[in-house]
């Protein structure tokens, strides 16, 4: 079966869709003005027909969501995330250096206690 | 010479004012009239330094801080989320038609759904089976009493982690993503083969477009991060413990030679003047990084809701093509009017039930949402251009610095007259 679904939108399909659009006009407004089976018919003929342009519009979706700007607005945003994010590790990164040279601070402070208990500098 | 004269006279007035008012001194005056004080204490290094912090305080003071843009952040976060929310609901109803669509179109050309033939031949004699097999003569080699053991298993077809008889933890992982490869969904073409591509397209709809929720989402989350107190609040916590722990070890190494030194009491004013400036660079550095790269952003932003919003568009079409249909068929046969006035309402009742639901496709689109997200960064562009918004925290900077410069100059002072007193 040919994967038709990888054709991007072309005359072709442009051209089917404005006669699918045609089709629809016409037999919509045959269909309310229809009475018993031929109303019938013409709805569900009507349906089918609004399956295909659903079918079209859906093809048209997955040929929009191809845009490279999306992928380079994509890009974008994670640059720019990533600049924030930078910025913001500076505080915290900050906060870790002064934490570490309290914690070095408190071991001099302790060593400093002990020589001066065991008199080394009292000499 | 009269206009240096004039200059002295005004800066001996300023003076002459800020002594006169020491408890309102502003941080401008404070900065002058430290310096000038200090000018007779040039030679000792103290003060020297002491000079240079009040002078960089000085310009700390204009430091501005991202966290009074919280609120603005906050409603451009919200905007993001609601995109989101709006988005992914709409592609999962366009998927559910997409998928029902492809069925439909199946078994409409009659394709027969197939799959490799070589499906699960992994598990019943290709790798797992051999391996197993290999793991077991293996065994069978081991628990044969020495001199019995014959020859080492060759273990044929085995992989090589299994063959050699060492043990290794089983890697099932990659046999597992082999097998997925193989056992593939696929539709049978007319020459035999097997198409899965057809297959793996009909459960996919969109693949980049919602791409772009995430890299939103992680936009303002780190823009709500920027903006948070709580990293501000660690680091001052952080400064605070770091002043106790240096005047805890100032007084002891003073303590040392059995001799006190006057001076030992500025520690304290000078640490917290220190890391109050600390704070206050890291904070501007932040502000400075949320302009640059809220108004980098604003297009980007603007561009992205603007393609959601074009993505979002035939899903919602598609949405709207359903409940049209439903809409027109509710009218009654025309060649069959109601014949009571019971009849004729409730085929009006019917009618106007399906054209309200009609309508309120258009109504719940999610169109307004991906505008207000754009709209709500712009305003936080706008307001970090307003110099006004940082008032209250520059005011509350000057303040701040002010205080523990004006608290460092006293302790400093006192130490002097200490000093002074001693010799």
């Amino acid at each position: 079966m040919p994967n038709t679904d990888t054709l991007a939108p072309s005359d072709i399909l442009t051209s089917a869709s404005d006669e699918l659009g045609d089709s629809l006009a016409a037999v919509r407004a045959q269909a309310l003005g229809a009475s018993g089976d031929d109303r019938k018919e013409l709805f569900a003929l009507y349906k089918q027909l609004v399956s295909r342009q659903q079918q079209l519009m859906l093809r048209d979706l997955k040929t929009i969501d191809k845009d490279p700007e999306i992928i380079d607005a994509i890009q974008t945003l994670a640059t720019l995330t990533q600049q924030i994010a930078k910025v913001r590790r500076e505080m915290t990164t900050a906060t870790q250096a002064i934490d570490g040279a309290t914690k070095v601070m408190g071991f001099v402070d302790q060593i400093l206690g002990l020589i001066g208990k065991i008199g080394l500098l009292a000499s | 010479m009269a206009t240096k004269s004039t200059r002295a006279g005004s800066v001996a007035a300023r003076h002459r004012r800020l002594d006169a008012r020491p408890d309102t001194l502003d941080f401008r005056g404070l900065v002058v009239s430290g310096y000038a004080r200090m000018q007779g204490l040039r030679k000792s290094p103290l003060a020297i330094v002491m000079t240079w912090i009040l002078m960089c305080s000085g310009l700390m003071v204009a430091a501005c801080t991202p966290i009074v843009y919280k609120d603005d952040i906050a409603a451009f976060s919200k905007g993001v989320d609601e995109t989101a929310t709006a988005f992914d609901a709409l592609h999962a109803k366009a998927l559910d038609k997409y998928k029902s669509e492809k069925m439909a179109e199946f078994a409409e050309q009659q394709a027969v759904i197939t799959v490799s033939a070589g499906c699960t031949s992994l598990v019943t004699e290709g790798r797992l089976a051999k391996d197993t097999r290999c793991l077991a003569e293996w065994a069978a080699f081991r628990a044969a009493p020495d001199g019995k053991k014959g020859t080492k298993p060759a273990c044929v077809g085995a992989s090589e982690s299994v063959r050699g008889g060492e043990y290794v933890f089983y890697d099932l992982a990659s046999v597992a993503e082999q097998e997925a490869l193989t056992c593939k969904i696929g539709v049978k073409r007319p020459d035999g083969s097997i198409d899965t591509a057809t297959i793996d397209d009909s459960e996919v709809l969109l693949t980049n477009a919602p791409k772009l929720l995430p890299a939103l989402k992680g936009y303002a989350a780190a823009l709500v991060g920027i903006a948070d107190a709580a990293d501000r609040t660690a680091l001052l916590e952080s400064v605070g413990k770091a002043k106790e722990q240096v005047i805890k070890l100032g007084t002891r190494i003073d303590g040392l030679d059995g001799k006190s030194s006057p001076y030992v009491s500025t520690i304290g004013p000078v640490s917290d003047l220190v890391g109050a400036a600390l704070v206050a660079i890291l904070d501007q550095r932040r502000y400075r990084a949320l302009v640059a790269v809220t108004s980098g952003a604003d297009p980007v932003v603007t561009k992205t809701a603007m393609i959601l919003s074009n993505v979002a568009m035939p899903m919602t079409a598609i949405e709207l093509e359903d409940a049209g249909v439903a809409y027109l068929e509710s009218f009654p046969d025309p060649g069959k009017p109601a014949q009571s006035e019971d009849a004729w309402a409730l085929a009006y009742a019917k009618a106007r039930t399906a054209r309200d639901r009609y309508l309120s496709v258009f109504a719940t689109s999610p169109a307004t949402v991906f505008k207000a997200m754009a709209d709500a960064h712009h305003e936080l562009t706008i307001a970090l251009s307003d110099p006004s918004r940082q008032y209250e925290a520059v005011a509350a900077a000057i303040e701040d610095f002010a205080d523990k410069a004006k608290a460092a100059r006293d302790a400093f002072a006192k130490a002097k007259a200490d000093a002074q007193k001693e010799k």
